[in-house]
């Protein structure tokens, strides 16, 4: 099976089989869960609702590069780490639901996050699942917000579109979005494609994969 | 009505100069005209005392001039002299203030009761064409007076000018427009582009002040640094000048170094201190107001500064101006010596202290340059439309346009004398449908047109967000630093304080300050705290040589290589001269020096073609994109005014003709649009214009974010707009700017055509050397490169320290 996501990268931690996809989201092989978090679906109208153009073609290849995702995984459930709809409600909720719809025997769960903002009719009638952080789901915390203190299961979460600073010989430097894997929790990439990344200092006993290219790299 | 002018000068005692009387009596003609003459030589008078007996004589109700200043401190200036001339000439008019500064109510009295003279700014003028009935507002306007108009000429705020004229004189086909300004290379086009047409009259002050240049060298044989900027190594003999002089202004280049200077001053020389203050762009306008009122006073000694002291009335009390660093420029250089001597037929006089040894030719290359008074052009923007757009929604908010008026308005300036009827379709989709980009059934809200084809805004969100947004001038997100007592210090950047936690010290507006802590957009201190605490350094491009003072150090290093230089500065160079000889070469006239080494940080290649950091940075990105197209591979670039350098982990593998390959003219405009692109210098330059076109909202000022969720990054809309709308004109003109004002295409070329004429002297020295020195060492880099995506990742590893 792991052949057909020759791109992804396969990392085992508290004893699950997680594949760290360029397309920044992670496939959960025990619980057939593909996990994104910080889609920020419908931020481009938003921003148009108030007289700020950003071309609607951003948000269509975000919904083909998630309907990708669907089909490559087949996934038994998705679950969103929060930051799932930029603001208040607009029609891309509808684009967005459709695409949930045609998913039928896919299960929608959102762990709600701070953007989450609409009213829970919505969620229901677009049939999306909504807990509340932390979601415990096996060895795993899901959540939205990285954890403040330690907790007693590992994290997953979002939030903070994390990225990192690479350098290299003759002060070359890239910043690239990366996926981060600490001691006691992880950060997953903004999965939207208008948002923006975060600087964050890793440290020495932390794993790092960035983006590039469509491609992961692990750096140290 | 000349009569009564001469009368006034009279009564006060004063023998006016000629070129006020000629300007009294062309004004009076009904001329427009450009009124030529350096701060301090009476031009407020030369404009505002015609106005005031024009107004004596014809009264009127309502606003019968506006005079548009470029600083809010000036505008206090100028109303208080009117105040003053409207006692002495026993008429009854009144004057008004109108600047950010301006409170609610007072702006209402002032719609209710206008004032006959308006003294604002760029930003408030076009704050009023946001209010509704702005054209009775403005019908009995007869005159507006510009000053200091070469400073806003070559902004997007002399954009906004046009701008508003071109708005104005269509209410008032008869108005009068006079700008004053000092002596700049291209004043027959500045006076052409103010009054619109060619046929106006200037007006010169022959006051001519003899100027002398006196650079500073270092007490005792110390050696000068071979890098850096700060020029703090010579403090010692910074201080004596201080003591002689009654009064000092003391230029720097950054408010960051203003700050450092200032702190090193206190230690060196703590029985300043009382008599010693502190002048920069970030400080509240109350500490500001106090310390020119002491300037004025004479009761300061020195005051340290910036380019915030440059213009404004004349501070009679100083003696003594002097210039830490390079000045950039000659026209800068001359208006800040002139800040010193007012005695008829005095001296004045300007020290100079350069930051590196190489900066001492540059004290040489000033002398002649100042004798020889090539000032710099200032270069207008053309084809702004980030103003454009921004001043579209400011008439749409008011009380609309039509778009065939309003074409052929804007048609008649002279920065959108070339747009087009296409373009002109682009912008007006911009504003309503949001471009082309967007679908059709979208439900983009700014501008809509109603039934009679007028360009309004409904929306009151809108509107309010629009009004809080006018203006060109961007700077980084500011936080306002207050003592917890209360007293407002000045602004910080946002960045500087994210680096500090409660209970560290900083340094700013000359004492140190503990942080207590950060408040939504205000930071709390107290007085005191190490000594030893951080300064802020405030975002800020670094300016480049201009060509004119660019083309004097060619001929002064030229002189330096053939032995017939013949500066005072020699003894203090000879040194450095001698490793640069010794490990590479001194250029003679008609050769092109290059350096290649390799060290522990890879391969340098240096190229010294003394034409200014912009123009290096332009031929850096070719010469690397050119490189690049031969092999994979990466640079980092660095450059200075006097060259560049490009530096790789990879050897390069290069002959002369390939030294001549890459700075050949062949393909040249398609190879630096492509380095163009290959570099970052495009983005730098959107994020002025996202701000501008209302693209990035800052947030209110002094308040709390609100509208969190329509928080972006103008480098976000910069990246969505290269992937799904590259022809965005918004995108073209971040391109077009790069073009004029950072490469400077014209000079780029003319350096590509004398280099072409040069021999190529290429050394291969074991180091670094003096030349290269000050550029290696420098860590703010460009990059760029040809090798894959992923072949970089590879080779580097992960950065584990804050940056």
């Amino acid at each position: 099976m792991l052949d057909t996501f020759a791109q992804c990268h396969e990392l085992a931690i508290k004893g699950q089989n997680l594949l760290l996809h360029p397309q920044k989201a992670l496939y959960w092989i025990e619980q057939k869960a593909l996990v994104l978090a910080d889609a920020h679906f419908g931020k481009g109208r938003h921003f148009r609702k108030n007289g700020i153009p950003v071309p609607q073609m951003q948000a269509e290849v975000d919904y083909d590069r998630f309907i990708g995702l669907l089909l490559e995984f087949r996934p038994a459930q998705v679950i969103f780490l929060g930051d799932l709809f930029h603001s208040h409600y607009n029609e891309e909720w509808i684009a967005l639901s459709e695409i949930i719809r045609k998913f039928h025997d896919t299960r929608f769960i959102l762990v709600k996050g701070n953007h989450d903002i609409l009213n829970a009719t919505h969620y229901q009638s677009a049939g999306i699942i909504v807990q509340e952080e932390p979601w415990e789901l096996g060895p795993f915390a899901l959540r939205h917000h990285p954890s403040e203190k330690d907790e007693i299961s590992y994290s997953i979460g979002g939030h903070v579109h994390p990225g990192v600073v690479l350098k290299g010989a003759s002060h070359q430097r890239l910043r690239l979005p990366c996926f981060y894997f600490g001691q006691t929790q992880a950060l997953l990439p903004a999965f939207g494609s208008f948002t923006g990344l975060h600087t964050v200092q890793p440290d020495s006993s932390s794993r790092v994969f960035v983006i590039g290219n469509d491609q992961i790299f692990e750096k140290h | 009505m000349i009569e009564e002018a001469l009368q006034w000068a009279e009564k006060k005692g004063w023998t006016p100069f000629e070129f006020q009387i000629a300007t009294w009596k062309y004004f009076f003609n009904g001329d427009s005209g450009m009124v030529n003459a350096p701060t301090g030589s009476g031009k407020t008078y030369s404009l505002l005392l015609p106005i005031l007996i024009e107004q004596k004589n014809l009264g009127g109700s309502g606003i019968t001039a506006i005079w548009i200043s470029p600083i809010k401190a000036l505008t206090r200036e100028i109303a208080a002299s009117a105040e003053a001339a409207i006692v002495d000439l026993e008429m009854k008019a009144t004057v008004g203030l109108r600047t950010g500064d301006s409170t609610a109510s007072q702006r209402a009295k002032q719609k209710k009761n206008p004032p006959h003279i308006l003294i604002t700014t760029p930003e408030s003028l076009h704050l009023l064409l946001a209010s509704k009935g702005y054209a009775s507002f403005f019908s009995s306007l007869r005159t507006i007076v510009v000053d200091e108009w070469h400073e806003l000429l070559g902004t997007k705020r002399g954009v906004q000018i046009e701008l508003a004229l071109s708005r104005l004189k269509n209410i008032q086909p008869q108005l009068r427009i006079w700008g004053i300004s000092a002596t700049i290379g291209n004043l027959q086009e500045a006076g052409q582009i103010l009054t619109g047409t060619d046929s106006f009259i200037t007006v010169k002050a022959a006051i001519e002040k003899k100027i002398s240049v006196i650079p500073v060298l270092p007490i005792e044989q110390e050696r000068f640094p071979w890098a850096g900027h700060l020029g703090i190594k010579l403090i010692k003999s910074v201080i004596p000048i201080i003591q002689e002089g009654k009064s000092t202004l003391l230029f720097t280049n950054t408010r960051a170094q203003c700050e450092i200077w200032y702190r090193a001053l206190l230690e060196e020389a703590p029985e300043l201190a009382g008599l010693m203050a502190m002048h920069h762009g970030s400080l509240s306008g109350e500490i500001r107001d106090w310390v020119e009122e002491s300037l004025h006073e004479g009761s300061l000694k020195v005051v340290v500064c910036t380019s915030s002291l440059d213009l404004g009335v004349d501070f009679r009390p100083v003696e003594t101006v002097i210039q830490i660093g390079s000045p950039k420029g000659v026209a800068r250089f001359l208006q800040r010596a002139g800040r010193s001597g007012h005695q008829p037929g005095a001296v004045s006089k300007i020290y100079f202290v350069p930051t590196h040894a190489l900066e001492l030719i540059e004290a040489a290359a000033l002398r002649v340059a100042i004798v020889e008074k090539e000032l710099e052009h200032r270069i207008p923007y053309i084809r702004s439309f980030d103003v454009l757009i921004q001043y579209l929604v400011t008439l749409a908010i008011s009380d609309g346009f039509k778009s065939d008026e309003l074409y052929r308005e804007i048609k008649s300036t002279f920065s959108f004398a070339s747009i087009t009827a296409e373009e002109w379709g682009w912008v007006l989709d911009f504003i309503t449908t949001g471009g082309s980009s967007l679908q059709a059934y979208d439900e983009y809200a700014k501008v809509m047109i109603d039934e009679q084809g007028v360009y309004r805004v409904d929306n009151k969100k809108v509107a309010m967000r629009h009004r809080l947004s006018i203006g060109t001038i961007v700077s980084d997100a500011v936080l306002q630093v207050k003592y917890l007592t209360g007293g407002w210090l000045g602004t910080i950047e946002e960045w500087f304080i994210s680096q500090l936690k409660p209970g560290d010290t900083f340094w700013f507006a000359g004492r140190p300050l503990t942080l207590v802590r950060v408040k939504e957009m205000t930071v709390l201190v107290k007085k005191g705290g190490s000594k030893k605490g951080k300064i802020p350094a405030w975002l800020g491009g670094n300016l480049s040589l201009s060509s004119n003072l660019s083309d004097e150090l060619r001929r002064q290093m030229s002189r330096l290589a053939s032995n017939t230089f013949k500066g005072i500065e020699l003894e203090a160079l000879n040194p450095i001269l001698e490793v640069q000889s010794y490990r590479s070469a001194i250029p003679k006239d008609g050769e092109l020096l290059i350096e290649y080494f390799q060290d522990r940080e890879g391969f340098h290649l240096l190229i010294y073609p003394f034409e200014g950091r912009y123009v290096h940075e332009g031929l850096a990105s070719l010469v690397g994109y050119r490189i690049g197209q031969q092999q994979p591979i990466s640079f980092s670039i660095a450059m200075n005014d006097y060259g560049f350098e490009l530096l790789s982990d990879l050897p390069i593998d290069f002959e002369e003709k390939d030294i001549r390959q890459w700075l050949s003219k062949d393909n040249l405009t398609r190879d630096l649009q492509s380095a163009v692109n290959a570099t970052e210098m495009a983005k730098r330059k959107f994020r002025d214009i996202a701000s501008i076109a209302g693209l990035v909202f800052k947030g209110y000022p002094g308040k709390p974010k609100k509208d969190k969720h329509l928080q972006s990054s103008a480098q976000l809309f910069f990246e969505v707009f290269s992937d799904y709308d590259s022809n965005h004109l918004l995108l073209l003109q971040a391109y077009e700017e790069v073009m004029i004002f950072q490469l400077q295409e014209e000079r780029l070329r003319t350096a590509l055509d004398r280099m072409a004429q040069q021999q190529l002297k290429l050394t291969f020295p074991s180091k670094a050397t003096p030349f290269s020195f000050p550029i290696v060492v420098d860590r703010l880099r460009e990059s760029m490169s040809s090798e894959k995506l992923e072949d970089r990742i590879r080779k580097m590893k992960l950065s584990l320290e804050k940056d």
